[in-house]
């Protein structure tokens, strides 16, 4: 092997208004190496990885590439220098060809007097796709008829169609079945006897662990370390990536469900189509429902027909203790019911107000005297308790809610609710996208509440998650309740998985 | 490989942070200083461009007069600006609402107290219907205001034509106690006091952000949208309809041009002052009312300046394409829902 470093960065440092991405960091990537970057979410890993693929330009440090001073204008400059990525989130553009989607800024290269040659084109097309282990997928296709994965496989190829020396893929796996990871592992196989280099971010530290031949760490946008093959482990990741230890009660410790008698939320045959029809429960103070399927299962739906945001076609939802019944979301406020709905940026925070103002929303109207008017001092005192009680990580109240990273978000979410005092909580995925370590703490606050006698509603998609937290689960298949399972310790993922697909 | 040790110490890393944090602390100072810089550079090139004729006595009066009603009209535009809203019908319907006044006391059967009480009604509920347009049709309320204009402005050009003179007019002298400079102060901090309470320490203008921030969260966080939507284009009517009442007894008369271009101006105020057109969090009442005093003088001192009013039209127009070009965030979502 030649000690050539393809990739040096020295010094690199970024920030984002007051938010530093990145601190000094230096990373040497040499010639066949498959590079693992992990770190919770705003690590900093991923404004590392844009930053060699041209997205974006550090604030100050120096980039080599082979030695050579290298700063990318953009992501096609990027792609002639040998580096290519393939993000998260971007998808092929659906309306036009396949092969204008895999050449697409590049078509100039095939005109012959201005005039495109496309028959040159779909064969060249053809042969990446071919060569990527994809020949099912033609260059002269639409995009449009191409499922998810195909769409995401296409990206793929246009990654690979400049032959770079650099691959960067940032967590793409997740959104990828068996067949676009074979591709992707596949191709990471052949970079590395190709003395290439990959950089490889993933939050799935067993795919890591046998994908990759180092790991670094980041952590608040410093390298924390840097693991070779020997020193590499799932606990010792986790540990730096969250800087302290984590214990091995990740979920609940107790094995068997509880749960007190009195009924606080019950749902009495309601059905909203094309949904779900005649679901019937009962949440019991003390527990934590969980609530199992796929995504059109109708779970989630449930989850809003419960906080009265969808109208219910038949039956009612109502709160017994309170002897009220559930007709729109103001009622379930009003009686003490909260929401943490499933796509936190759009549905449960306003991203451009401050924490305060989210915390506070539906807080506001226990804070009016007579006239209407709130006092800032009162305001004041619960935002404080709330940012205190929870550990949000923040300036102060008055901080933009968009500047936090997505755990922080997710615990301003919960503290407008613990703020207004409820009894009863639909949680719809709250830990979706949200890092290890604000992960225990949601957990260990679902048990608080639970001790406290409140009742949750637990909408998971994550079976572990549902079977470690829930006293009871429902699971939910094609808008009806397929089975229900009680807390206890045998219950595994396979009993559970027959009943939802 | 093996580990690494961080190159700064974390007294170092501290001093970065802060400095980082003032950074962002003093661009937000700037953005939230250049709509009062560009008051001030207004104000300064006017009474420079003028000779000074800016800042005389009669002058004074006169750009008293003509931001009053604008700032009125501006401080009850705050609400509806705020949860992201609009309205076009605020300059026919105020004529309207000097029609009806006028009409009533021509015809001499009720008190004046009566009379200037329904007509404020008129803009009230015309600010409503373009509210109910938008929450229960679903029609956008940049269209469903603008139909609503159209159908304001051919009734009040069909009423007020109907005379002979075009115009219906009472006697200015009989009125004059309202027409008077102690009254319109008084009754324009009272307006920007209670506006000013409301918008910061109430929940209909605290709510009114929040829904203008993202109406989804409000909505599942337990608000009633309608309920302060609809809040916020009462509080407009009434501002539109008080400032009617002082510009019909100025003139002493309503005609088919009373209120006309209101809207427009007042958007051009909402732009100028630097408050988002599309509200939310960052919408603040001070703006609103700087927007108005920025766009009155403006227009006050071109006309001295003998500048033709077309011409004047023309450069409040494009003003407005620059602001909006300069402060709008374009990265979250469109301008006009």
């Amino acid at each position: 092997m030649r000690e050539e470093n393809l990739i040096t960065a020295k010094k690199i440092c970024k920030s984002f208004g007051p938010t530093r991405a990145l601190i000094d960091v230096d990373i040497e990537i040499r010639r066949g190496e498959i590079r693992g970057l992990i770190g919770e979410n705003g690590s900093g890993k991923s404004t590392f990885s844009s930053l060699v693929a041209g997205l974006q330009k550090a604030d100050s440090g120096e980039l080599y590439l082979k030695g050579e001073p290298y700063s990318p204008k953009d992501m096609v400059d990027a792609q002639r220098h040998g580096i290519s990525m393939i993000v998260q989130e971007m998808g092929a553009i659906p309306g036009i060809t396949v092969a204008s989607n895999i050449f697409a800024g590049r078509l100039g290269e095939f005109s012959k007097f201005g005039i495109l040659d496309w028959k040159k084109i779909n064969r060249a097309a053809d042969a990446v796709l071919a060569d990527i282990g994809a020949p099912d997928i033609r260059g002269d296709m639409m995009t449009s008829v191409l499922n998810f994965e195909d769409r995401k496989i296409v990206e793929i190829a246009r990654a690979m169609s400049t032959g770079p020396d650099v691959l960067i893929i940032d967590e793409t796996t997740t959104a990828l079945a068996q067949k676009g990871r074979t591709i992707i592992y596949n191709l990471i196989r052949r970079m590395h006897e190709e003395n290439k280099a990959v950089f490889f971010i993933s939050h799935d530290l067993d795919e890591l662990m046998e994908v990759c031949n180092t790991i670094t760490v980041l952590r608040d946008g410093v390298i924390i370390d840097t693991l070779d093959q020997e020193s590499m482990s799932v606990e010792r990741m986790r540990k730096l990536m969250v800087g302290r230890e984590i214990n091995g009660e990740y979920y609940r410790a107790d094995v068997s469900g509880s749960s007190g008698s009195e009924v606080l939320l019950k749902a009495d045959h309601i059905s909203v189509r094309p949904w779900f029809q005649n679901i019937s429960l009962e949440v019991h103070a003390g527990e934590i429902l969980g609530f199992g399927g796929l995504s059109g299962s109708g779970m989630h739906e449930v989850g809003r027909a419960l906080f009265g945001i969808d109208k219910v076609l038949t039956g009612s939802v109502t709160l017994p203790r309170k002897g009220k019944e559930i007709t729109s979301p103001q009622s379930a406020v009003k009686n003490g019911m909260a929401y943490i709905p499933k796509d936190r940026d759009n549905e449960s925070i306003v991203l451009t107000g401050s924490i305060a103002n989210n915390i506070l929303v539906p807080v506001w109207d226990k804070l009016e005297n007579k006239v209407g008017f709130i006092r800032p001092g009162e305001e004041e005192s619960v935002v404080q308790e709330q940012i205190g009680k929870l550990g949000i990580k923040c300036r102060n109240g008055k901080q933009l809610v968009k500047e936090l990273s997505g755990g922080n978000k997710q615990k301003v979410a919960f503290s407008k609710w613990l703020g207004n005092d409820c009894d009863v909580f639909i949680m719809d995925c709250p830990t979706r996208g949200i890092d290890i370590g604000v992960k225990t703490d949601m957990y260990r606050l679902m048990e608080r509440l639970k001790k406290e006698g409140k009742g949750i509603v637990l909408i998971s998609e994550e079976l572990p998650e549902l079977l470690g937290m829930s006293d009871r689960v429902l699971l939910f298949k094609d808008g009806v309740i397929s089975k229900e399972f009680k807390r206890e310790e045998q219950l595994g993922e396979h009993d559970v998985i027959e009943y939802i697909i | 490989m093996g580990g690494k040790q961080v190159s700064r110490t974390s007294e170092e890393n501290l001093l970065i942070q802060q400095q980082l944090d003032k950074k962002a602390r003093q661009k937000d100072l700037v953005m939230n200083l250049i709509p009062y810089a560009g008051f001030v550079f207004v104000v300064t090139a006017l009474a420079i461009a003028t000779g000074g004729n800016l800042f005389s006595t009669n002058n004074l009066a006169n750009i008293l007069n003509q931001s009053f009603v604008m700032i009125i009209v501006a401080v009850g535009a705050s609400f509806v600006y705020a949860h992201g809203g609009m309205d076009f019908t605020v300059g026919a319907s105020m004529g309207l609402a000097e029609f009806v006044i006028v009409t009533m006391i021509l015809a001499n059967r009720v008190p004046l107290a009566i009379a200037l009480f329904v007509g404020v009604l008129v803009p009230v509920a015309s600010s409503v219907s373009v509210a109910c347009c938008a929450l229960y049709l679903k029609i956008p309320v940049f269209v469903g205001s603008l139909g609503l204009r159209m159908v304001l402005m051919g009734v009040l050009n069909m009423v007020t034509t109907s005379s002979e003179s075009g115009q219906l007019n009472i006697s200015y002298n009989d009125y004059r106690f309202i027409d008077n400079v102690a009254v319109k102060l008084f009754v324009l901090i009272a307006i920007i006091v209670a506006g000013y309470y409301l918008f910061e320490y109430t929940g209909i203008g605290k709510k009114a952000k929040i829904i203008g921030g993202n109406r989804t969260v409000a909505r599942e966080s337990g608000i009633n949208v309608s309920k302060y939507v609809i809040w916020g284009y009462v509080f407009l009517g009434v501002c539109v309809g008080i400032a009617g009442i002082f510009s019909l007894f100025r003139a002493a008369g309503v005609s088919n041009t009373s209120g006309s271009g209101t809207e427009f101006n007042l958007m051009t105020c909402i732009a100028l002052g630097g408050f988002p057109l599309k509200g939310g969090q960052r919408s603040k009442i001070i703006n609103a009312i700087l927007g108005a005093m920025t766009v009155c003088i403006l227009s006050n001192g071109l006309l001295l300046c003998n500048l033709d009013a077309n011409i004047i039209n023309g450069i409040k127009g494009l003003l407005f394409i620059v602001i909006v070009g300069l402060s709008y965030d374009r990265s979250s979502g469109k301008l006009v829902s």
